[in-house]
């Protein structure tokens, strides 16, 4: 057993007010230390997140997705208590009863670093573009990478604190999910994964990751 | 002849731009070597025309027209490249001015997260 103080779940955001408070309550809910990172969001989120209980920080402008994931592992190692750090979207697709899934093989020491992995069973419902883009992504993350994992685009992800210390993220937007696992790849973590379940609902498919992102993940990983 | 003396400053001020676009050390010696040899082309051709034909000639091209288009359009894509590789520099170092920034107001207004009690 752990105490859920002991893990911190980092949530970026930008312009979530629709979905956030709901997001981070549910977090808050389950105990979990929350820290909410806020990419320069020009709606009511940081005025919704700053009335939780959780950390906020706030970049000054809107950086991207990666850059914020960076932001909030950086902070989040300056604290010694925390042991599992678990990024976690701020869209509503991530399910908080997800989280003790990906912790489980963290806390019984059985890896480093877990990733959430949507192609293990049949709960998540893709539509059926996404799917095809992801199966390419994924399959070219796998070759350019050297690590075998099945889902390398899926923003659900958990690790212990030596996997958070190897972590530094220099793309600032999409880009970032390849570079997670390169970087666990390159660093000898130890690496395994774990169903999750996305909910793809009319509002994650709308604020989500546009298909196109994928040409300029590509574009960022050429000309690196 | 004012056309030609345009074109001779504009290239040589270009030169100047490029050279000190970006800072490592292989990068800059080829931006150099790039910057160089076009200049050096570019004054040759403008002096002398009909050497132009000669370089179609040896490339196999008809035309002179050519040569100055293909090595216009390679000089536009380097230097695309290359303007789109420091803005990528200038983004990451304002990346890291923004989350020193957040981090430091984050420590600030959690005064005992990086405390061990």
């Amino acid at each position: 057993m752990i105490d859920n103080k002991q893990v911190c779940v980092i949530v970026p955001f930008y312009n979530e007010e629709e979905v956030l408070e709901k997001v981070l309550t549910e977090l808050i809910a389950n105990n979990y230390l929350v820290l909410a990172v806020d990419d320069g969001s020009t709606d009511k989120s940081n005025e919704i997140a700053r009335k939780m209980n959780c950390v906020l920080l706030k970049h000054p402008s809107n950086f991207g997705q990666g850059a914020a994931l960076q932001t909030g592992i950086s902070f989040a190692r300056l604290n010694p208590k925390i042991e599992f750090f678990v990024t976690f979207d701020s869209d509503g697709q991530h399910q908080v009863s997800n989280i003790k899934y990906v912790l489980k093989p963290l806390v019984g020491d059985e890896t480093d670093f877990v990733f959430g992995t949507r192609f293990q069973d049949d709960k998540t419902k893709f539509p059926f573009l996404k799917r095809i883009v992801l199966k390419a992504a994924i399959k070219y993350t796998q070759l350019s990478t050297g690590v075998a994992i099945t889902d390398t685009h899926n923003g659900f992800r958990a690790f212990n604190r030596s996997a958070a210390n190897c972590i530094n993220l220099n793309f600032s937007g999409m880009t970032h999910a390849s570079e997670f696992v390169e970087k666990a790849g390159k660093s000898g973590l130890r690496i395994k994964e774990v169903p999750v379940h996305i909910l793809y609902t009319k509002y994650t498919k709308r604020k989500g990751q546009s298909l196109w992102n994928s040409i300029n993940i590509l574009t960022d990983l050429f000309l690196r | 002849m004012i056309l030609k003396l345009f074109l001779i400053i504009s290239i040589t001020f270009f030169g100047i731009w490029l050279l000190k676009a970006r800072k490592t050390a292989r990068v800059r010696a080829w931006q150099k070597m790039i910057v160089v040899i076009f200049v050096i082309g570019v004054i040759t051709i403008t002096l002398s025309p009909a050497l132009s034909t000669q370089i179609a000639l040896f490339f196999g091209l008809n035309r002179a027209t050519d040569v100055i288009v293909y090595a216009t359009i390679i000089l536009l894509l380097f230097v695309t490249a290359n303007i789109y590789l420091k803005f990528q520099d200038l983004h990451n170092q304002l990346v890291k001015i923004g989350r020193a920034q957040a981090i430091q107001e984050g420590l600030r207004t959690n005064q005992n997260w990086d405390k061990d009690a």
